[in-house]
């Protein structure tokens, strides 16, 4: 009963995602064109102003250290505690040591 | 119809990719098997944001020995950004969960989900 429920709402999801993969319906691959300015005049920004702005020639490089430096803060942080999470799991435990 | 699946290749992927996922993570026994679900999910994810940032016939965002034409031109920067981001988190998660896994199997001897419901002291 259980397993047909998670089918059927498998089954459902599937169909959400599909309708909204379709082009008519949901969103559309590979815009160019005058959509590009509709859609994603940030991203336009950051193309031209990025080089004098930042002063990086790389774009990706510029958003990440510079316009958007906040997120990397945070996804290194991320990544310290879960280093930091699996050394604390990973170590030899106490109960171990009085067994042997 | 074809034509319909064609255009939007990517994103038709990226559901089929989570639907695999959600599949793997909800009817799997295997704890390493949850998380190869859940590494599949993480992957249709970027695909998905890399997918969103595509322009038809562009250049990639670095002024460096950019061709004349490239000018603003250029695949959408900030969807690569944000996959910088997710796919380090991914890798943190991931980690920690075969931490995790490594670490019922050493205290309950199986890896069987429905096994380690049983709570041993």
């Amino acid at each position: 009963m259980k397993k047909t429920f998670g089918a059927l709402s498998l089954l459902f999801l599937l169909g959400v995602l599909l309708v909204i993969a379709s082009p008519s319906t949901g969103i559309k691959f590979g815009l160019g064109g005058s959509e590009w300015e509709k859609y994603r005049y940030t991203d336009q920004y950051y193309i031209e102003h990025g080089v004098d702005e930042v002063g990086g020639t790389n774009i990706v490089t510029d958003i990440v250290f510079d316009y958007r430096g906040y997120d990397t803060l945070g996804e290194a942080t991320v990544l310290f505690t879960a280093i930091a999470g699996a050394v604390a799991l990973l170590r030899p435990w106490r109960r171990d040591e009085d067994e042997e | 119809m074809n034509n319909v699946v064609l255009v939007n290749l990517p994103f038709v992927v990226v559901a089929l990719l989570l639907a695999v996922g959600f599949y793997t993570i909800g009817f799997k026994r295997n704890l390493i098997k949850v998380v190869i679900g859940i590494e599949i999910l993480e992957g249709a994810v970027n695909l998905f944001l890399i997918a969103l940032g595509y322009v038809k016939g562009a250049y990639a965002p670095i002024y460096t020995m950019a061709p004349p034409q490239a000018e603003n031109n250029m695949v959408l920067p900030t969807p690569q950004a944000l996959t910088l981001t997710s796919i380090v988190i991914g890798v943190a998660v991931s980690a920690l969960m075969l931490a995790f896994a490594v670490n019922i199997y050493r205290h309950y001897g199986t890896l069987d989900v429905t096994k380690v419901r049983r709570l041993r002291g």
